[in-house]
């Protein structure tokens, strides 16, 4: 049976695969762990876990203070590509990098559709 | 930039305003017997001139209003003392300590709840994030990999601000326990939760960054206990 990390790692192949767009994907635990990662290898993983759980964490304060509202989803545009952050469950994050020429309203689809698949599987064997 | 003028008409050549100018924007013009700008550029926009010239013949516009330090005398002889601007024969005593660290608490205090404020849930990541770097700093410690020696350095290292007695698990788990931590002090003395509290939590992910950078593993963190002293549980994740 396989554990839960590789469950994860499976549905993050998923997603890498589903775009050629989709440069990388990460879940990080709030406190700033990788719990499982497909990320291309010149990436700090360590880096990314910790920004992303900063990113959450701002992404919480800034929804809760000006919109009264729940976070979803942050998302970072840059000159080669963008960085899509997702809450998973409770206390993780998906992080998606793709290429400045992904179609986003794609990646988001994808990610929404794995964001419940891997809150599923965080939460089987929580 | 701030400017400043003086009233040629009031002036009456007091030199308070060339005295007091931290940044030296005054001189006396010994022919007309004023005082006058000869360093407009210099002007950081105190305003200690203006509040010191009896002649009230001082302005300084286009200037952000400063909080006036100038006025608080205790401050204004601390901080000289500090600087050691004043003769060697008056030392800094213990009740000059006290007060600096009293100060110091107050602002540490609020830089973690600032941090708290802002970055919500993600302030552990960041106090880890600061241990990792703060690693790279102390090169000699990663000499050894093994959590015995790591410890001993840590302990050496730290040997002027803190104490700790370690318990290493076979599963790789170290306890650590921190008698008279000096974060009690000041988290209590804020009225926060020893342990908890953010300053607390941000300390112990500080320390769980240095351990996993020094040992390469990745330990996260637990507290065990409080009372009186604290005890953590750093663990391995898988």
């Amino acid at each position: 049976m396989a554990s839960r990390t590789e469950k994860m790692q499976d549905i993050l192949r998923g997603l890498r695969s589903a775009s050629p767009d989709i440069i990388g994907a990460a879940v990080v635990s709030i406190d700033g762990f990788i719990v499982a990662s497909v990320l291309p290898s010149e990436v700090d993983e360590e880096l990314v876990s910790g920004m992303a759980a900063a990113m959450l964490g701002v992404g919480e304060r800034i929804s809760s203070e000006l919109m009264a509202s729940v976070m979803e989803q942050v998302y970072v545009r840059s000159e080669k590509g963008y960085v899509v952050l997702n809450a998973v469950g409770a206390d993780s994050v998906l992080v998606v990098l793709t290429n400045k020429d992904a179609k986003l309203g794609l990646v988001f689809i994808e990610v929404k559709r794995r964001c419940a698949e891997l809150a599923k599987a965080i939460a089987a064997q929580a | 930039m701030p400017t400043v003028h003086i009233e040629e008409a009031g002036c009456r050549d007091c030199s308070l305003c060339v005295d007091i100018c931290p940044t030296k924007v005054f001189e006396e013009d010994a022919g007309k017997k004023l005082a006058r700008v000869a360093r407009q550029d210099d002007c950081i926009g105190c305003t200690s001139c203006v509040y010191l010239c009896p002649s009230r013949c001082l302005s300084v516009t286009d200037a952000k209003l400063q909080r006036p330090f100038h006025r608080i005398d205790t401050d204004a002889t601390l901080i000289s003392r500090f600087l050691q601007q004043v003769p060697v024969t008056e030392q800094l005593g213990s009740a000059d300590y006290a007060e600096a660290l009293s100060d110091t608490q107050v602002r540490i205090k609020a830089l973690a709840a600032a941090l708290k404020e802002i970055m919500g849930r993600g302030h552990k990541a960041v106090g880890r994030s600061a241990g990792t770097l703060a690693a790279t700093h102390m090169p000699e410690m990663y000499e050894t990999a093994e959590m015995k020696d790591l410890l001993a350095g840590l302990r050496q290292r730290f040997a002027n601000a803190f104490e700790f007695e370690a318990k290493l698990e076979d599963d790789g788990a170290v306890t650590l326990t921190f008698p008279g931590c000096a974060l009690h002090k000041v988290v209590s003395s804020q009225g926060d939760v020893v342990g908890s509290a953010t300053l607390c939590e941000l300390f112990h992910e500080y320390f769980a960054g240095l351990m996993s950078a020094f040992s390469g593993k990745s330990y996260s963190v637990a507290t065990l206990g409080t009372v009186g002293q604290c005890t953590m549980k750093f663990q391995i994740r898988s």
